[in-house]
């Protein structure tokens, strides 16, 4: 049976059952017009299930996957933010012939931080395939079409080109299960899917998924890390600037401001990883809240699943907003 | 050939940033004169700076010079951190952070035979 010929013998039977059930409750009130309003109700109720549990899963899922942008886009400026200090009063070096450029070694510390600017456009890739799938399981939820439009092999290239720590985390299986999560969101797009086959793509989707969250996670636990090494050389840079600062002076007003700088600097890292680490959690979340909506296909709109999903967006909450504080 | 996994080459990085945040310990702690707390905070932020870049290695070699490679950076930058924590004398956590440095110069080469010899000459120099 073709995907065409099921739904239509689907809206068959629901069209049956409802000429079935107009008779019976115009008899019963007597009143056309209000029968036919039940009825609509009982159209919507039947053939389109209400599925809260899958469509707060999905909602709530994408605003804190937007949070990670941010988390992505500071990757590579908190290393540059370690290179800027470590390497202060010594960045620029004056060749024999006069002319002014950059030290060797400043040249050298940055390099890691381009590599891992390079790498952005996969991580957001990687993120956007997230944000792609739970934009499609609300769509679907709500049972109406989801678009999406993805260029596979280019985002295969693009994930293998990540390279931040602890080596490529979207290597070989990943970067399969990423690539064919994607492939699915454009077929669920093109095929034109609706709640009625949401049962079915959770199922499909849910063993890629895991590979996905695996990355995202691997690319957070590297980001802090960056942020550890930066937090290591602001403390050292503030050990610097105490040593310079009398005792009791609060006259040197330069290094006192710089101080203040340093500890705001400091705050926002410690913040950041604080954040980090939660979204961290969040993702691992994430991950067993899919694979519980997996398990439970077949009852998407029971009450323990319903209870599971509230559990899960009373850990999110905070966690979002204290990403949101930390990179304001 | 295999690849020094990465949560191997995380670990080390751990390690070496470990040490890092040991020696900045340090210079907060302990009264040095300006030179001293230049060549120590100089050797953390090099430090650093190789950790930064170790994670993004890709080490390849036998599976056996791989597992010892990973277990003589690990060991040599436990001990390392070990013996920082405890230490008030500048001239040995310099001593101390020259191997580390020394130790992740190494791995920085890619090489698993390197890294082999600079951990047992930098557990040598940290534990002399």
């Amino acid at each position: 049976m073709t995907a065409k010929s099921a739904s239509i013998s689907q809206r068959d039977l629901c069209v049956n059952g409802i000429l079935g059930k107009k008779r019976n409750l115009a008899m019963i009130f007597g009143n056309f017009r209000l029968a036919v309003s039940l009825i609509t109700l009982i159209f919507l109720s039947g053939c389109a299930a209400n599925l809260p549990a899958v469509r707060d899963f999905a909602e709530t899922t994408l605003v804190a996957s937007r949070e990670f942008e941010s988390i992505a886009a500071d990757i590579a400026h908190s290393c540059l933010r370690r290179v800027e200090i470590d390497y202060q009063g010594y960045r620029i070096e004056i060749s024999e012939n006069g002319d002014v450029k950059y030290s060797e070694d400043y040249e050298s510390g940055l390099e890691v931080c381009r590599d891992a600017g390079q790498s952005l456009e996969g991580i957001l890739d990687a993120n956007l395939a997230l944000q792609g799938y739970v934009y499609a399981l609300g769509r679907l939820a709500s049972d109406e079409p989801a678009t999406f439009a993805a260029d596979i092999d280019g985002l295969k290239s693009n994930l293998a080109a990540i390279k931040i720590a602890g080596g490529s985390p979207f290597a070989g299986q990943r970067a399969e299960s990423v690539s064919k999560l994607a492939g699915l969101l454009v077929k669920i797009a093109a095929e034109g899917y609706r709640q009625k086959r949401l049962k079915q793509t959770i199922r499909a989707a849910n063993p890629y998924f895991g590979d996905l969250i695996g990355g995202l996670i691997d690319i957070v636990e590297d980001y802090r890390d960056f942020l550890e090494d930066e937090r290591i050389q602001l403390n050292l840079a503030q050990t610097g600037l105490a040593r310079m600062l009398p005792k009791g002076a609060r006259e040197s007003a330069e290094i006192n401001d710089e101080l203040f700088q340093n500890k705001a600097q400091l705050e926002s890292a410690e913040a950041k990883l604080a954040a980090a680490s939660g979204y961290q959690t969040l993702l691992g979340s994430i991950a067993e809240t899919h694979d519980k909506i997996a398990a439970g296909a077949n009852a998407l709109d029971s009450a323990e699943l319903a209870q599971y999903v509230q559990g899960y967006i009373r850990e999110l909450l905070p966690i979002v907003k204290n990403l949101k504080r930390a990179f304001k | 050939m295999p690849n020094l996994t990465p949560n191997q080459l995380r670990a080390t990085r751990r390690a070496i940033q470990s040490a890092a945040r040991e020696l900045s310990r340090f210079a907060a702690e302990n009264q040095l004169s300006d030179e001293e707390f230049a060549a120590v905070s100089g050797a953390a932020g090099e430090l650093l700076g190789q950790s930064a870049k170790l994670g993004a290695m890709s080490i390849h070699g036998t599976s056996q010079e791989l597992s010892e490679a990973a277990e003589g950076l690990q060991k040599a930058s436990k001990i390392a951190v070990k013996t920082l924590k405890t230490l008030a004398n500048v001239k040995k956590a310099l001593a101390v952070a020259s191997a580390l440095a020394g130790l992740a110069g190494a791995a920085l080469t890619g090489n698993p035979k390197a890294i082999i010899a600079a951990a047992k000459d930098a557990i040598g120099v940290i534990g002399a």
